[in-house]
């Protein structure tokens, strides 16, 4: 294309996005067509990856694309293969995409739109994708080295504790608040506990499919899979419908938590690999299914947007989660936007793929690109909802009642009008007894998906189905990463105690097993259980501190990053990671200041427990409360440590005490290119 | 001029452009990718067997000592 018309296209597709962002933040008093947050996010990725990433590429990290990767000199054909960058950009992608940025958004509707989305797609352009960029490289220049490795060797030893605790605490912390949203998605509901409960048995038919029959067919076993799970929607309408099976399948939420628990130990001590290894391709073929349906379904419909660009609760007050706009609209999403955790997959599996190092680019910015394109799909699920509904479903009894029409009353008050016999006439149509209390964002997210699907495909008539479908989408991807992630954690914790006495660091003795996955259960199932007990709710308390978790290890990952790049000498491109590193250091410490110190007992934990024993409240619920303020702290003065740490290493590099030497591999000439010119 | 990406995968003419086809290649490459046949077929080649049963056990048992050990996120 001549230059002339590049310039031209690049500045359609600025004005394009500058009108967009500009319709999306100014309209007022209308709806506005959810087809302009697409096109807003679309158009800023663009500019932002043609020009911002490439300037990183260019000046910053100056990616050498003679420069041999560790996955071409350390082949192996099993950690270390060099691969096609759209087939590591999908691998990346499936990683990094999960639950988060599905329900962060939801839950930061609460606010109106308009906060979450510009959150979504600045923070991203500016801070996430860089952030997933620059780990991804910095890593492939160290031979695949992890975010904990590389904290060690360049800012020291502090660095690598203080990854390694971040990392735990968000593993465990994660699992308590994904396994709590599973609880309040299936409690009540017969055909999505049995939906669920039927994965099971189709993955131990999977698994001896792909054992036995077809061995390494597992996308063929996939679809078989598949097709089986959309029999067993089927089948739990007939169940829902049935009162003897209906009472099988209806669980409350104690219940449901400690099977879950009880599943989580199971899945991380014994070797039930028939069972878990196909549910894990079985949900990430439903993932990505479900996202490409989801983006397929926006765009085919065009639906509008009924909740407002700004609410009445960017003052605190929200029902959802108590807190301001700043900083808790920010650690609300977390994945979507900025995400510590995909630091550890930038430093994981992805950089052992790597053929050249200029496809970094694509894979770390674009595959972070991707993942914020799921969270604003998300959060025109939960805008195209009536906000009344939108508050009815995410509300705790705690703040607006048990009674269905103290509930409506109570909402309607807030300038939200929603009716019971409008909320039972909706719950009846997705097939579930009620859908008021549902908190944790998943059930919210499913019924915005199922009307956007059922006014995409079938109509009103199948809503229950596309309902039941989300529902089951979201539950089976969460119990993947309860079983994925207390395995992870147990190795980690394995790992760590194997310094104190080895024979519990030994991954195959049995003792150390049980003993090592009842730790890690018994930590998330701690925080589940407080989650089901809490009168506001648990998501009010957990998933803030999540949030939290995630965006001080992206704080680590930042400080890393932000040391790296001094060491290299490139001290004046320092702000590209430095900007977003001060921007995640003022809010995670102002929201842990906020949740640990706040007057208001809806917001800090110690007001909270303060007020609790005053009441007279069960003494379990104060030390829940004081277990999340000491948790909160103790994260914040390690991370604070490490920020200290890397300042000091960065001021002794650029005033030249120190020499400005990274532990880079050694400079090795790449083959590939040569053979691609052949 | 064709530019070879990767055996069983996409081509891109000398212009970068991909016809359907090769996108359809590309899309079932990543998909192989992504749920591990790629990884089977690597192990075959690595270990000189044929796939059966007890190839698979083997590779199974090799893949989720590393895959167990990789963070999910979130």
């Amino acid at each position: 294309m001549p230059k002339i018309l590049r310039v031209l296209f690049w500045i359609a597709v600025s004005a394009l996005g500058a009108l967009a962002l500009a319709t999306i933040a100014l309209h007022r008093g209308e709806q506005i067509n959810a087809l302009w947050l697409v096109v807003a996010a679309v158009a800023t990725y663009a500019v932002g990856y043609r020009f911002y990433s490439s300037f990183i590429s260019a000046k910053v990290l100056a990616l050498d694309p003679l420069r041999a990767t560790p996955a071409e000199r350390l082949d192996n054909g099993r950690d270390f293969v060099p691969t096609n960058k759209w087939v590591v950009f999908g691998h990346h992608f499936a990683a990094i995409a999960g639950p988060g940025p599905l329900v962060g958004p939801v839950l930061a509707a609460q606010f109106g739109y308009l906060p979450g989305t510009l959150w979504i797609i600045a923070g991203a352009v500016l801070g996430g994708c860089v952030q997933d960029f620059v780990i991804l490289l910095f890593s492939v220049r160290r031979d695949g080295k992890s975010l904990t490795e590389m904290a060690k060797s360049e800012i020291g030893r502090v660095g690598g504790v203080v990854a390694y605790v971040a990392v735990l605490s968000i593993i465990v912390i994660l699992l308590g608040a994904t396994a709590l949203i599973v609880v309040n998605a299936l409690k009540s509901s017969p055909w999505g506990t049995f939906t669920i409960a039927m994965t099971m048995p189709i993955a131990v038919l999977m698994g001896v499919y792909l054992r036995r029959i077809r061995p390494g067919k597992v996308l063929e076993t996939s679809v078989l899979g598949f097709v089986l799970v959309l029999a067993a929607i089927f089948g739990g309408q007939w169940v829902s419908e049935t009162p003897s099976w209906a009472a099988i399948f209806t669980l409350t939420a104690p219940t449901l938590a400690i099977l879950i628990i009880i599943y989580g130990f199971a899945a991380s001590s014994l070797p039930v690999w028939l069972l878990l290894a196909p549910r894990d391709y079985l949900s990430t073929f439903v993932k990505l299914g479900t996202i490409s349906l989801l983006a397929v379904g926006i765009v085919a419909l065009r639906p509008s947007l009924h909740m407002p660009p700004l609410t009445r609760f960017a003052d605190g007050s929200g029902p959802v989660f108590a807190g301001t706009i700043f900083p808790f609209a920010f650690i609300t999403i977390a994945c979507g936007a900025v995400s510590g955790f995909h630091s550890l997959i930038s430093s994981g599996t992805t950089p052992k793929l790597i053929r050249r190092e200029p496809e970094t680019r694509m894979v770390g910015y674009g595959g972070m690109m991707a993942e914020s394109m799921v969270a604003i799909m998300a959060m025109i699920a939960a805008s195209v909802l009536q906000p009344g509904v939108y508050f009815a479903v995410n509300s705790p009894a705690g703040i607006v009642g048990q009674a269905p029409e103290a509930a409506a009353a109570t909402i309607s008050s807030w300038g939200f009008p929603v009716t019971a016999a409008q909320m039972a006439s909706l719950a009846h149509a997705v097939g579930e007894q009620t859908l008021y209390n549902r908190t944790g964002g998943a059930p919210a997210f499913a019924v915005g998906m199922a009307q956007i699907f059922s006014n995409t495909l079938g109509g009103q008539a199948v809503m229950a189905l596309w309902y039941h479908f989300a529902i089951m989408f979201e539950a089976l991807f969460i119990l993947t990463i309860i079983d994925a992630g207390t395995r992870v954690g147990r190795f980690m914790l394995q790992d760590a105690l194997g310094h104190i006495w080895k024979p519990l660091g030994r991954t195959s003795w049995y003792p150390s097993i049980l003993f090592t996955s009842a730790v890690i259960v018994a930590a998330w199932g701690n925080f589940l259980w407080q989650g089901i007990k809490d009168p506001l709710g648990g998501i009010n308390s957990l998933w803030p501190l999540f949030g939290i978790c995630n965006q001080l290890l992206a704080t680590v990952a930042l400080c890393v990053a932000t040391a790296i790049i001094v060491k290299m000498g490139r001290s004046r491109y320092v702000l590209v990671t430095l900007v977003p590193l001060c921007w995640l250091v003022a809010v995670t410490f102002t929201a842990s200041w906020h949740k640990v110190l706040d007057p208001n007992p809806r917001i800090g934990f110690l007001a909270h427990a303060r007020q609790l024993a005053a009441a007279g409240a069960n003494p379990r619920l104060i030390f829940n409360d004081r277990l999340d303020a000491a948790v909160t702290g103790v994260l914040v003065v390690m991370v604070a440590m490490i920020l200290i740490e890397s300042g000091f290493e960065c001021v002794r590099v650029i005033s030249g005490s120190k020499s400005a030497a990274t532990k880079e591999a050694p400079f090795v000439m790449t083959r590939l290119a040569m053979e691609e010119q052949a | 001029m064709k530019i070879k990406l990767l055996p069983g995968c996409a081509q891109l003419d000398s212009r970068g452009r991909l016809s359907l086809r090769e996108l359809f290649g590309l899309i079932v490459a990543v998909l192989r990718e992504i749920f591990d046949e790629s990884a089977y077929e690597r192990f075959l080649d690595r270990s000189r067997l044929e796939s059966s049963p007890n190839a698979y056990a083997i590779f199974r048992q090799e893949n989720e000592q590393a895959k167990s050990r990789r963070p999910r996120c979130c």
